[in-house]
């Protein structure tokens, strides 16, 4: 059901109240313009002659004429129909922000919607959320995009298991036949849902599934973190995910794993990691990195060495040794069954065995026993989720144990985690139980096991045995085909709802625009059906959801606040305009250290050798995660930010091992593993160890919609299942060339700075002894042109090269923001990505292992900019603030102007990139921002719509625009903070001291461009007299 | 006056050749029906101009995608062929405005063809910067027009002088050729069998009479036009090299290029010439008029040219490598070594290696290889355009922005549609106007009023 009018395939409606078809408004609209043929067609139908007077012909005739003539101009003539009855806090042009929850993830950040007319446009970090500080990650900024997603289900279905095709039903029908398996259930019911952490969800969950005999809630994530919870629970006691500090870990030692991707926790491991390693004192942390692939984590490392999954274990044990039994630190140095499961890892055996070079391990014990108690060793990730992947993970809590870094960077009981409770054994348990008969009914939200399931789980065939199926998805999914009803919920920007991503730690999920189609939120469902079904005591309430949530936090949550505000629905609208309830004590965050089980190291053994020569890692991408939002165009055209590609996975090999088996690039090669064979092209990876073959999981989307289909392939499916969990790394290979090779999707094609003056480094130790270490051939340049003059404000940007991760989350910042197309596979492979903003991401040293850095790159805004002089329309202009200006409406297009940049940051509309837009994605532009056509060049406008909003605000109150008064979208996402912006004009602005900073640079200074962004010099924490990549 | 000169320097045209046999020789071919291989000719050649059009069609109802530009090669083909049309056309204007200034009488055997040339490559060239701009219905903002929004272009762009260079350059070349015409269509129309020819020819020449006081206004005129065409060989490719070195891309960013520019337009040119003029003399029997003496001064001055511009090759290496600029040398060895440089050496090859054979006669006046030669030439000169273009655009500053640049069908079309809509305009050309000056080769003859040497053909 479409509300709204019609204008070929597009559907606008210029107000809520048109939306929700108001009876005034349509009888306006009616009337407004169509009086007359409206009554010739009515006189028609009743048979009467209509009477056509000469004045009516003539203005039929003139009508017809103007129509005709209409038609043949080149856009249609849209009319925007002002509110008759305006909704409240609507103001046509001011946005109005809701504080909500993202749902990109099972994280849980805060955030803040900006909605326009009605729709959310963007998503912003909520500052006041102590979880995220007001950051958001890349896939938290695209999530926008998946409320409009053309290819969500927009009506209830009756699906028939993939026999047939699905059809549409309604409410009251699907109600009443579930309701009527419900009631007549004498097996189990089963919830089946991703990570749900709400107080009152869960409430809800409990008290529906308490209802049924025998019936619970299984969690299934296809990312999760079993492991850490099982590890902790043998280990200390306590079954918890706990949380991780990162941003007081000084010195962090990774082992497979990649926390900036794949975390549960993803903005807040970042900016974690980002504050440490921001130079602060002459100092900053330390990170080493040991993995099979080079993941996001190990580029942003300071030493990086590549080994095989199976042996990150024996590089815990090895340095565990050390500290036991070499350096006998430790109060375990005592323990015998300590000593006895770490005697055969010895530093030099390990590292024999391993491939490091002699002294790693020493070297790595070092540091972390010189920062015990401000440390971290975190291993948990698909990387390192071998059939021992709890081993791993039990030597890690050993080693954090030695290392006192229990409890001060591991907080495992004043606020743990709750991000992540989906576990490979309780879905193993239900698919068992499916197989057995025993579930009758099963209901299935916000996970998709049909997808990243391996077959051989037998979860798609263990179906079959369970009577009623239900999925409260939001489209006909892998996993919705083959069930009986599709109840399609909602999106979280629709939805009403909670969080508790951590403990204590609370927030609320508010609707920011009312339902788009005919979906109910997932709890709405629960309920219905629950009372439809008269289900124990909840079948007895008649509750909307959103009481129920009320009711909830009013009974469990509201006490928890210490006495301040004593009304409730004070509070309620106190945490619903700010969006956070935190009642975590964040004072005093240290917990003293556990002790240690040691019966948990009778766990440990000697991991199975392979003879394999190759072995495969999966591993979680960045940008596509669990490839749940793989219909997003905006995700799919992200660049890895390690590898750049886009639009499809890789079968990431070391160039040691495509030397050896004589692969090139974009070679298809098929790789079989377990069941599954699949064609696949090579991407030749640096940093990889030889003997391994990374494909990235969360791609080959099979049902996801127009944009995920196809793209890619499933590498779920190749984990390999074991009685009680999945391992994802160190499967079995074999490879096969064949003869075929593609062009691949990349944004950047080359990866080398060919030592020009556009990164300068340094390691720590120079620094120390000279903060401008690393920078050379700068010369100040005389100009021959009259410098500009700034009296007022002069908009200029600061980038911390140590800080910036590359995590891409200003790239899609910057996408939403500013309507930047998308292109299209097709069109990346010719090199045409629109980005205003990209990473580049530069490798240096050693090919087999080489250090990186990522550095953003944007328009430079520059003083003497080389695009001004030479565009012949002057489309392109310098204005009195020092921005750059592109000046669309006069833009013809010869790309001179892109021609003559040598950042070659310009971005050309080669074709009408909006024209084909499917309904209703054009909902999501950015209004104060011109979409633009075919035929015109565009860059980054150091976002000028929010200088503008930043100024009318300033004025309306009299005063300056004062330093933080606004960010540009990309600083204000930016996890780490790399970015900032503000006015160079003023001395005590962030950006002015960046200026100054003796790390500070510009890109290219040599051309004398005079840039308006200073970088400061990339620091890195490793020795200097160590030649980059030779410690590998 | 011509008289005396023949008698010092040798014949230009066989001294039995009088004034009717020039007449009759040259008005000869626009007064016959088509003949088979003009048809065949002008089909293909209206074909390829007709996938030039649909080029452009497509070019405006989908967009400049569906050419190979990408980011960071923005410009390739159609800037490519832009400029090997406006250089190939400063040769008509060398041989009209120049070689008249410095009383090169030969010339006048090749002058009409060449400045016809010269109209229809720039007529090509101008299609060129309209077509590859992103929104060409409005590519009349780049002439400084009065309007309400009181808007200037921006003068300090290369493209804007271009827009002066080309609209000059097109304006002048044109009435000067027309000015040329008016007395070869006067005798046309004086020959004319039919009434509409007489009609046509007799408003092409604007009512010539033949008076001494029209030959004088004719005299004082075609001097005027030669200096004010002659500083315009050497300014217009100056002003299309300013395109590329006011920028500040390493590879264009570089003083050589005006007159290592005049220098290769020139040369490209004159290869044309060759490429027309030697089909045509033979197929329409001008072989006394357009001599291999005629011929083997040209490509003397193919030579010369191709030595100015294998020295502006071998300087711009020199250049890069002194200069120690880790830009400028990585552009040149990318050039030499990348992944273009099968072109590069394939222009080397055809612009510098095979001109050095006219330092032998015998080569020089060997008709065929001439021909073979002054294709090789023009594909050279195309190639040098490109590489220049896109070697420079896509390995600059910023190594991540590398790319590269694949034509598409498009890019080849309208590439064959431009050489389709020259070959088209030249034919017509060929087969409706006198394709050798009347007047002024009657002014090189040695008897010009002896015997009739084709009198028994024609009566």
């Amino acid at each position: 059901m479409q509300n709204g009018h019609s204008n070929g395939n597009k559907i606008y409606w210029g107000s809520l109240a048109e939306y929700r078809q108001d009876p005034e408004i349509l009888k306006k609209q009616e009337e407004e313009f169509y009086s007359k043929p409206q009554a010739f067609f009515e006189a028609a139908e009743q048979g009467k002659e209509f009477e056509v007077s000469r004045r009516d012909l003539l203005k039929i005739g003139g009508a017809a004429i103007v129509f005709a003539a209409a038609a043949c101009a080149r856009r249609p003539v849209e009319k925007i129909v002002p509110y008759l009855n305006a909704p409240e806090q609507i103001v046509p042009g001011k946005p109005t922000w809701y504080a909500s929850t993202c749902g990109g993830c099972s994280a849980g950040c805060g955030i803040l919607v900006k909605t326009r007319e009605g729709r959310p446009i963007k998503l912003e970090g909520n500052p006041a959320h102590s979880l995220n500080k007001g950051k958001l990650c890349a896939r938290g900024q695209a999530s926008v995009l998946d409320l409009y997603d053309p290819d969500r289900a927009r009506h209830p279905y009756k699906v028939f298991r993939s026999q047939t095709e699905p059809q549409k039903i309604d409410w009251q029908t699907a109600d009443s036949e579930i309701a009527y398996s419900l009631g007549t259930v004498k097996g189990e019911v089963v919830l089946l849902t991703g990570t749900i952490h709400g107080p009152a969800r869960l409430r809800l969950i409990r008290e529906f599934t308490g209802a049924f005999p025998k019936s619970r809630q299984v969690v299934y994530d296809a990312l999760s973190f079993g492991e850490i919870a099982k590890a902790q629970e043998t280990c200390y006691g306590n079954s918890i995910l706990p949380r991780y500090r990162f941003d007081r870990a000084e010195t962090l030692v990774l082992l497979g794993a990649d926390p900036l991707s794949e975390g549960h926790s993803v903005t807040e491991f970042a900016q974690g990691f980002g504050s440490q390693r921001k130079i602060r004192d002459k100092s900053m942390s330390k990170v080493i990195s040991f993995e099979p692939a080079m993941s996001l984590s190990g580029a942003n490392a300071d030493l990086h060495y590549s080994v095989r999954p199976k042996d990150l274990f024996k590089v815990a044990s090895g340095i565990a040794h050390q500290l036991v039994i070499i350096d006998g630190r430790s109060g375990l140095a005592n323990e015998p069954s300590v000593t006895r499961a770490l005697k055969d890892f010895s530093p030099a055996k390990v590292e024999e065995e391993v491939g490091l070079s002699h002294g790693t391990i020493e070297m790595v014990a070092d540091g972390l026993w010189k920062k015990r108690g401000k440390g971290l060793v975190y291993s948990a990730g698909m990387a390192s989720r071998t059939s021992a992947a709890l081993e791993l993970q039990i030597t890690t809590n050993l080693l954090n144990t030695i290392l006192e870094n229990d409890g001060q960077t591991i907080d495992y009981g004043s606020s743990p985690s709750n991000q992540s409770s989906g576990t490979h054994s309780q879905m193993q348990a239900l698919i068992a139980d499916m197989k057995a008969g025993k579930v009758e009914v099963l209901f299935i939200h916000g996970t998709n096991p049909a997808y990243s399931l391996p077959d051989s789980a037998g979860f798609i065939d263990a179906l079959k045995n369970v009577k009623t199926v239900v999925s409260l998805n939001d489209r006909l999914d892998e996993t919705s085909v083959l069930c009986d009803y599709l109840l399609p919920s909602l999106h979280i920007l629709e939805s009403w709802g909670d969080a508790q991503p951590q403990k204590g730690l609370y927030s609320l999920i508010q609707p920011a625009i009312g339902k788009l189609h005919d979906n109910r939120g997932f709890e709405e469902s629960i309920l219905a059906l629950a009372q439809k079904s008269k289900a124990g005591k909840l079948g007895e309430r008649q509750i909307s959801w959103h009481d129920y949530l009320k009711e909830t936090w009013q009974q469990e949550i509201y006490q928890k606040q210490r006495g301040i505000l004593t009304d409730f629905d004070e509070f309620w609208n106190s945490a619903l305009r700010v969006g956070v309830f935190d009642t975590v004590d964040r004072t005093n965050e240290a917990l003293p250290v556990r002790k240690f089980r040691v019966q948990a190291l009778a766990y440990l053994r000697m991991p199975e050798s392979t003879t394999d020569e190759l072995g495969l890692v999966l591993y979680t991408p960045a940008m596509q995660y669990d490839g749940r939002a793989n219909n997003n165009s905006w995700l799919m055209e992200m660049p890895d930010p390690v590898t750049k590609m886009t639009w499809e996975n890789l079968a990431l090999v070391a160039p040691k091992t495509a030397e050896r088996l004589g692969l090139k690039e974009g070679q298809i090669v098929n790789l079989t593993s377990g069941e599954m064979t699949s064609a696949i092209p090579v991407h030749i990876q640096p940093g990889m160890h030889p003997e391994v073959v990374a494909v990235a999981v969360g791609w080959g989307r099979g049902k996801a919609g127009r944009v995920g289909d196809k793209a890619g392939i499933n590498a779920f499916k190749w984990a390999k299942v074991y009685s009680d969990k999945w391992a994802f790394s160190a499967l079995p290979l074999k490879l096969e060339k064949t003869e075929k090779i593609v062009r691949l999707a990349t944004t950047q094609e080359h990866h080398s700075i060919h030592q020009r003056p556009i990164i300068y480094e340094a390691s720590l130790d120079e620094y120390k002894e000279d903060p401008s270490a690393g920078k050379h051939g700068e010369e100040k340049l005389a100009s021959m042109w009259p410098e500009h003059k700034y009296d007022g404000y002069r908009w200029g940007m600061g980038i911390d090269l140590n800080s910036c991760i590359g995590c891409n989350a200003c790239m899609l910042a910057c996408q939403a923001e500013n309507n930047v197309p998308v292109v299209g596979k097709e069109q990346v492979i010719r090199g045409r990505e629109m980005s205003w903003i990209r990473i580049d991401r530069y490798y240096s040293g050693n090919p087999e292992n080489p250090e990186v850095v990522h550095q953003p790159m944007l328009c430079q805004h520059c003083e003497n900019a080389p695009c001004e002089t030479v565009c012949p329309v002057i489309a392109t202009v310098h204005n009195e603030e020092g921005l750059n200006l592109q000046i669309y409406n006069r833009c013809v297009g010869t790309r001179y102007c892109s021609n003559n940049c040598p950042y070659k940051v310009r971005r050309f509309n080669w074709f009408e990139f909006t024209k084909d837009l499917a309904s209703p994605l054009d909902l999501a532009f950015n209004p104060d921002v011109t979409v633009r056509e075919k035929g015109v060049m565009e860059k980054c406008t150091f976002c000028t719509q929010r200088i503008r909003s930043a100024k009318e605000q300033a004025k309306a109150e009299g005063r300056k625009v004062k330093d933080g008064d606004f960010q540009t979208a990309c600083q204000q996402t930016c996890p780490t903070d790399a970015i900032v912006f503000g006015d160079l004009n003023d001395p005590e602005s962030k950006v002015s001291k960046m200026a100054q900073d003796e790390r500070g640079f510009r890109v290219l200074e040599i051309l004398n461009t005079k840039s308006s962004i200073t970088y400061l010099t990339k620091i890195r924490n490793r020795p200097k007299t160590e030649k980059a990549g030779e410690h590998s | 006056m011509s008289v005396i000169d023949q008698k010092i320097s040798p014949p230009l045209i066989d001294p039995n050749i009088n004034m009717g046999d020039v007449t009759f020789d040259i008005s000869r071919p626009t007064e016959k029906k088509p003949s088979k291989l003009w048809l065949a000719l002008f089909i293909l050649s209206v074909g390829a101009a007709g996938i030039g059009a649909l080029t452009v069609y497509k070019l405006l109802e989908i967009g400049t995608g569906i050419t190979g530009w990408n980011h960071p090669v923005m410009w390739a083909f159609f800037i490519t062929n832009m400029v090997f049309w406006i250089g190939i056309g400063h040769a008509g204007t060398l041989i009209s405005a120049i070689l008249f200034l410095l009383r090169q009488r030969w010339r006048t055997s090749i002058n009409r063809s060449a400045e016809a040339m010269t109209i229809f490559a720039v007529i090509c060239a101008v299609l060129f910067p309209v077509l590859h701009i992103g929104r060409p219905w409005l590519g009349f903002w780049l002439f400084p027009y009065p309007n309400e929004r009181l808007l200037w272009v921006n003068f300090r762009s290369p493209l804007v002088w271009d827009v002066f260079a080309f609209s000059t350059y097109f304006t002048i070349s044109l009435f000067f050729w027309f000015q040329g015409l008016i007395p070869d269509f006067a005798t046309l129309r004086d020959q004319a069998k039919t009434a509409i020819r007489k009609k046509i020819y007799g408003i092409l020449s604007l009512g010539w009479t033949g008076s001494v006081r029209d030959w004088n206004h004719y005299e004082k005129a075609y001097l005027l036009f030669a200096g004010l065409a002659t500083p315009l060989v050497l300014s217009v490719h100056s002003v299309v090299s300013f395109d590329f070195s006011v920028s500040l891309l390493p590879g264009w960013h570089s003083t050589i290029f005006p007159p290592y520019f005049v220098a290769g337009a020139i040369f490209s040119g004159f290869a044309m010439v060759m490429t027309l003029v030697i089909p045509m003399r033979k197929y329409f029997k001008l072989e006394e008029y357009i001599t291999l003496n005629h011929l083997e001064l040209m490509n003397k001055i193919i030579l010369v040219t191709s030595m100015m511009v294998g020295y502006s090759y071998l300087f711009e290496f020199f250049i890069a490598w002194y200069s120690e600029n880790p830009f400028e040398r990585f552009t040149y060895w990318n050039r030499a070594t990348g992944h273009y440089a099968p072109f590069f050496w394939l222009m080397f090859l055809c612009n510098v290696v095979v001109p050095q054979l006219f330092w032998f006669k015998k080569f020089r006046r060997h008709i065929p290889l001439m021909f073979v030669v002054s294709l090789l030439v023009n594909v050279g000169m195309w190639l040098e355009r490109f590489v220049i273009i896109v070697t420079s655009l896509h390995r600059d500053f910023t190594p991540t922005a590398w790319g590269t640049f694949k034509p598409t069908v498009w890019d080849y079309s309208i590439t064959l549609g431009s050489f389709g809509l020259f070959f088209t305009l030249f034919l017509l050309f060929a087969k409706f106007f006198p394709t050798v000056s009347l007047a002024e080769i009657k002014g090189v003859l040695v008897n010009p009023a002896g015997k009739k040497k084709g009198e028994e053909a024609h009566g």
